[in-house]
């Protein structure tokens, strides 16, 4: 045997003799839960970071953003906080959308506190009244959709709605309903403001899906902030009645 | 001369044959390499626990208590690695006053290695995230984003990969449809490319071409859905190179981690922990070094407690 055949064989022995592979063996999950009661301590340093932030985020959320006339309460069919909440959208959509739409809507559940105190508004009740990070849209729909919604919002037992629009909620369906003072035509297109938590069908509302929209690219709770903060710089107190927009049919 | 080179090849061959046989009569104890991944998803904010306002979460979660757990794992972990799927951003005024810029310097400070986008990221516009990049000392990894004509186009890569020992660790990351879950004007030119393909084209480089002995995807798809819609128990199943999916989006709880059969029928684990910090995920990933046909201590399935407290 030649040099040379010892050269080819070589590498295959060295193969043979010490070629070793990974393999996977084997996974053990152990995921941690970490709980308020959970021995374990708050690293300093993490803590520190954090500490300049929360004042400042602190001292920002207790910032008084405005005046409230009277409290504001939730309730159905029709109440003082659904109300105030339906106009400051319907006012701050129209603004974004630099157009006229023809009205707006909040889902009764979107309304995370049951009441706003007379007095001073801070900033952080708003975070209360809306802490998720929903979108304001513009829904295209047809009259006849429409028809369909105010039977969902009346089989919800009544749903906030802007200045301008009255329904009355007889049973699971909603009758008597003026859109600035006309009914519905089931073949006209309307313009509505409203949350793309609802416009993606949240609430049920199927519906809404596939309708064509206009992203306003704001959130809601950002807009009742600055709504507030102009009412406030025009002296304003913030206030709403019941006016009869929802009403029980005898 | 020819015979003298002979015997000098032979007596190394013959030295390293002895070498090689040497760990034989270790079978019994095969050299075992272990390597701890720690990972979190949808934390949204959460920067410290929940508030004690008598919720349902109150007290859970919070970073100063997570880091504390991440020291205390290192301390006895060689080697680890810690990722998260994605929507770093939104859901506490923490990111609508500061931008997402404190998330960004605890995760650094909490030593995070690779992160990827979660649609609630964009929440600031693609500018926004591009803004706090710089105070992310870990890397950003999706590979189904064509980010080509955005800002992000030279600060988000497709994968990374990881040396850990021996071990080669290679990380992608995929990211949901955008469009009509995030504005337009938020996402601006990032185009949307399938998860499947674009998963399987990057894990099939880092199995073969980058010969990555474990392979990570980190998803921001979603855990499953009732409609016919991309998630992560689709893309196990469709994938052929991907060893773990770290999921995100639909805030899933997993008792313990889910596993797949692939392509190939073989096993994807999936594991995804909630959101808000309240959970850190734990997966031991135990490879053994032994010969090509021999493995002691393989056992496709994973044992022990899913979840741990820490009461």
């Amino acid at each position: 045997m030649s040099a040379k055949q010892y050269l080819f064989f070589l590498p295959v022995l060295l193969l043979f003799a010490c070629t070793k592979v990974l393999h996977l063996a084997e996974t053990k999950p152990a995921n941690y839960r970490i709980d308020a009661d959970a021995e374990i301590t708050e690293d300093p340093a993490i803590k520190e970071m954090i500490q300049p932030y929360k004042k400042q985020l602190d001292a920002e959320m207790n910032k008084v953003i405005g005046e409230v006339a009277l409290t504001l309460s939730k309730a159905k069919p029709e109440s003082t906080l659904g109300n105030w909440t339906a106009d400051a959208i319907q006012q701050k959509c129209t603004d974004y959308y630099q157009q006229p739409i023809d009205f707006s809507i909040v889902n009764y559940g979107g309304l995370r506190i049951p009441n706003v105190r007379k007095g001073s508004i801070s900033k952080g009740k708003v975070f209360e009244l809306m802490p998720f990070d929903n979108m304001l849209v513009v829904l295209h729909l047809d009259g006849q959709t429409l028809l369909d919604f105010f039977d969902h919002m009346a089989s919800n037992g009544g749903w906030p709605i802007s200045r301008g629009v009255t329904y009355q909620i007889a049973g699971e369906k909603a009758k008597k309903i003026l859109v600035n003072g006309k009914s519905i035509d089931p073949q006209k297109m309307y313009k509505i403001g409203m949350s793309d938590y609802i416009a993606n069908g949240g609430d049920r509302c199927v519906f809404f899906k596939d309708k064509k929209r206009d992203q306003l690219g704001k959130l809601f709770r950002d807009a009742l902030l600055e709504y507030v903060e102009e009412q406030t710089a025009k002296q304003q107190l913030l206030s709403a009645a019941i006016e009869g927009r929802v009403t029980l049919a005898e | 001369m020819k015979r003298r080179s002979f015997l000098k090849k032979t007596s190394l061959g013959a030295g390293l044959l002895t070498a090689g046989s040497f760990p034989l009569a270790a079978f019994d104890k095969p050299e075992v390499i272990k390597l701890t991944i720690l990972h979190t998803n949808d934390v949204h904010s959460r920067i410290e626990a929940f508030p004690m306002d008598g919720g349902r979460m109150q007290g859970l979660g919070g970073a100063a208590k997570r880091a504390t757990l991440l020291e205390q794992i290192r301390k006895v972990e060689k080697h680890t690695l810690l990722l998260d799927a994605g929507d770093i951003f939104q859901g506490t005024p923490y990111f609508n006053y500061f931008g997402g810029e404190l998330e960004f310097k605890l995760m650094s400070a909490m030593k995070y290695d690779v992160a990827t986008i979660g649609n609630h990221d964009f929440d600031a516009g693609i500018d926004g995230l591009a803004k706090q990049l710089p105070k992310a000392k870990f890397s950003f990894v999706n590979c189904n984003y064509d980010l080509s004509d955005t800002i992000l186009h030279d600060k988000v890569k497709p994968y990374k990969i990881f040396r850990k020992g021996d071990l080669k660790i290679g990380v992608l990351g995929v990211g949901i449809e955008l469009e009509g879950l995030v504005p337009e004007n938020l996402y601006q030119k990032t185009r949307y490319l399938d998860p499947i393909a674009k998963a399987n084209q990057y894990a099939a480089l880092l199995k073969h071409d980058e010969k990555c002995d474990y392979v990570i995807c980190l998803s921001h798809l979603g855990y499953k859905y009732k409609e016919d819609k991309i998630s992560d128990i689709a893309l196990a199943k469709q994938s052929e190179d991907i060893d773990l999916i770290l999921g995100g989006h639909t805030h899933t709880f997993l008792e313990q981690p889910d596993q797949i059969r692939n392509k190939k029928d073989r096993p994807v684990i999936i594991n995804q922990v909630g959101w808000a910090g309240i959970m850190l995920g734990r997966l031991d990933v135990y490879f053994e070094r032994n010969f090509k046909d021999k493995c002691v201590t393989c056992n496709n399935i994973f044992i022990g407690q899913s979840v741990e407290s820490n009461k």
